[in-house]
């Protein structure tokens, strides 16, 4: 029998062989003719990276999604851009690497350093930037994928050997001024991102990353251990595109968050505070506090008397964690499955969302086979390693870090609230109508495509066709007069929960088509979508628009559209089909009445 | 293990082949997919499996099967 997907990967992980690799990138192929989404990549390149490959193909699999890869021919960067018939944009990428090793782009800056003025060479960086950035350009002037571009190496060593340090116009500075501009141009571009080729090589070490051998034989500077790296660095873009990125941490306490059993030690038993081995555990409080401000969710899953851990959190000196930064918590003695069962439930997630770690390898290895969806990290033995394996995790990457990132946890403890008040109301109705609820309705701008881009990338459950778009595929959108791209804001006593909610519609004569519908599943069940729809109809029947057409594209998740279209008054066009349509100017549909208020935005012309 | 099952073993992941089907006089020409770009992958995971460093002369005389086990045997020996 073939092994399945885990066995392959956890394979790899005991035998990381380049061999192995390649065998598995084969299987794993075989394997996902299945219904995994596709993730098409394009590398291009002025050096052979070619054995890079299997890694991404394997780490592309390993989340979940179906790799097609292109190569660009060896240094033919520059046809494969300024054309648009070249194969590259037949190929029609959702991501495009840009590999450009200074040494072939400008060799003088790399092996004539010491014999060029400062002058000389401040002209030849701004000459590579140029070129860099020019090939990047025009790719995004002709294409919406996400772009990634490596930096430049330093020198291992450089030209002017102990003196190149103290010079400002040395070789290493020179390098290092050049990639900061690099990265400044680059990301300015949207949609654009830096690969900080630089930071992997100092990582695994230049000496023991470059290969010269390999370098003269076929222009192939990168050791199996950088490509292994640059493959996980490209999959986290990737993935974050894709929506294959989660959004909760749960957590285990005891030898987790703190060293010891604090029902066994006591609140000053535990191990906890400046020195060894309880500084350990601090930093790695600190590293989940980071995540916490870039928008993850943390909750906690642990075996304790519920009264026993969460004094730690409330009395500890020492725990940075505070119990206001968990937004659920199951801390009892039920089984972690169950536990983490709830906690998404409770959070209007899926199980796929989870990351769990725990220190106990009984109890991970019982969720892994009970919750595969659940991503599982056990911890190792040693408490000193917890904080940079956490680091390494590319589970939680996002394209942007957005206002309501930032604000997530206090949206969700306003949501604790919200259920509160629900249980005091008499009727839905009559809680709805005491949320005071204002719906603000605008279209796509410079300020709001990111947070757009952001749902589409990241919504499953209410999402008619969970088409992702890049923010640059929306500012496109937005761009084209026959197309409004609206979005909607959602306050209420409680609250801004900022935008929840996007609609894509393109104008086909006298049809109004609804290439995406979606809300956050922050706010199911307040009747946003209706209130969101009836806008968009009045909005299609404002341009003349006859009929209203929306699509369902059926996911594994988004069961929770299928009767949405037909409740809105919309019929089939075809018996078995997809595409729902309804007749406008459409009076029933009109936003509920507990809404307090619909704000409407004027269009205004984007750049 | 011998030099030669590890060897077959490698062979076997990296050109998609059954390992006993493997002789000395296999080279690029009986090999469909032992071409410049394998010949480059198969050199850095017979680094990483045998834990060795091949010269540059080495890997341009990576021609057959056999040359390559007997310039394994040489290093590991």
């Amino acid at each position: 029998m073939s092994p399945s997907k885990q066995e392959i990967l956890h394979g790899l992980a005991k035998d990381p062989s380049p061999a192995r690799y390649v065998a598995a990138a084969r299987q794993l192929e075989e394997l996902a003719a299945d219904r995994s989404p596709e993730l098409r990549i394009a590398v291009l390149r002025n050096v052979t990276i070619d054995p890079i490959v299997p890694y991404l193909k394997v780490h592309l699999h390993a989340v979940g999604l179906r790799p097609v890869v292109y190569l660009g021919q060896h240094d033919n960067v520059h046809q494969d851009v300024f054309n648009p018939d070249s194969p590259l944009f037949a190929f029609r990428p959702d991501v495009v690497v840009f590999v450009l090793r200074l040494h072939v782009l400008l060799p003088r800056l790399v092996f004539n350093f010491a014999e060029l003025s400062s002058d000389q060479a401040e002209a030849l960086c701004g000459e590579a930037l140029e070129r860099t950035v020019g090939m990047v350009r025009a790719f995004r002037e002709r294409s919406p994928a996400v772009i990634l571009t490596h930096n430049f190496e330093r020198p291992v060593f450089p030209a002017f050997g102990i003196l190149d340090a103290q010079r400002s116009h040395g070789q290493q500075n020179t390098v290092v001024r050049l990639n900061a501009r690099l990265g400044e141009q680059v990301s300015a571009l949207g949609g654009s991102y830096l690969i900080d080729l630089d930071a992997v090589l100092s990582r695994v070490g230049y000496e023991q990353g470059l290969d010269d051998r390999y370098w003269h034989i076929g222009r192939a500077p990168y050791k199996p251990s950088v490509l292994l790296r640059l493959a996980d660095q490209y999959v986290r873009f990737a993935a974050a595109l894709k929506g294959r990125n989660r959004k909760c941490l749960v957590l285990d306490c005891d030898n987790t968050l703190w060293g010891g059993v604090v029902g066994e030690d006591g609140l000053s038993g535990i191990k906890l505070g400046n020195t060894h081995p309880g500084s350990a555990y601090v930093e790695f409080q600190a590293a989940i506090l980071d995540l916490y401000h870039r928008g993850v969710l943390l909750a906690l899953n642990s075996k304790n008397n519920e009264k026993d851990a969460l004094e730690v959190f409330e009395r500890h000196p020492s725990s940075l964690l505070k119990p206001e930064h968990f937004v659920a918590r199951r801390i009892n003695w039920s089984d972690k499955v169950t536990n983490l069962r709830e906690i998404a439930a409770e959070l209007n997630i899926g199980l796929d969302s989870l990351v769990f770690i725990d220190d106990n390898p009984v109890e991970c290895a019982y969720v892994r086979e009970r919750l595969p969806q659940v991503e599982v990290v056990q911890l190792p033995p040693d408490p000193t390693g917890y904080r940079s394996l956490l680091q390494s995790l590319g589970h939680f990457d996002a394209l942007t870090l957005t206002a309501e990132d930032r604000r997530r946890s206090g949206m969700y403890r306003s949501e604790v609230r919200r259920k509160q008040l629900q249980q005091e109301s008499t009727t839905l109705e009559s809680y709805l109508a005491s949320l005071e609820m204002t719906l603000a309705v605008g279209y796509a701008d410079g300020f709001t495509i990111p947070r757009i881009a952001q749902l589409t990338q990241k919504t499953n459950q209410f999402n008619a066709t969970t088409r992702r778009y890049s923010e640059e595929a929306i500012h496109a959108l937005a761009t084209n007069p026959a197309v409004d791209v609206f979005h909607a804001g959602l306050k209420d006593r409680f609250d801004d929960n900022g935008i929840i909610a996007v609609a894509v519609v393109r104008y086909l004569g006298s049809v109004a088509c609804l290439e995406t519908f979606l809300m956050s599943c922050r706010v199911i069940g307040r009747g946003v979508e209706r209130a969101f729809l009836a806008h968009v109809a009045r909005m299609a029947e404002a341009r003349g628009c006859e009929r209203l057409e929306g699509e369902y594209i059926p996911t594994d998740k988004n069961g929770l559209v299928k009767d949405f279209f037909p409740s809105q008054g919309f019929c089939r066009t075809h018996e078995g089909g997809n595409l729902w349509s309804r007749r406008l100017p459409a009076t029933s549909l009109t936003a509920p009445a507990w809404f307090r208020e619909i704000h409407v935005q004027k269009k205004e012309c984007i750049p | 293990m011998t030099v030669d099952q590890r060897l077959r073993k490698v062979f076997a992941d990296v050109f998609e082949l059954s390992p006993e089907k493997i002789t000395d006089e296999a080279s690029p020409t009986s090999i469909e997919r032992w071409d410049s770009m394998n010949a480059m992958v198969l050199a850095t995971a017979l680094e990483y499996e045998f834990n060795v460093q091949f010269t540059d002369q080495e890997l341009m005389k990576m021609t057959s099967y056999g040359v390559i086990r007997k310039t394994l045997e040489a290093k590991a020996g």
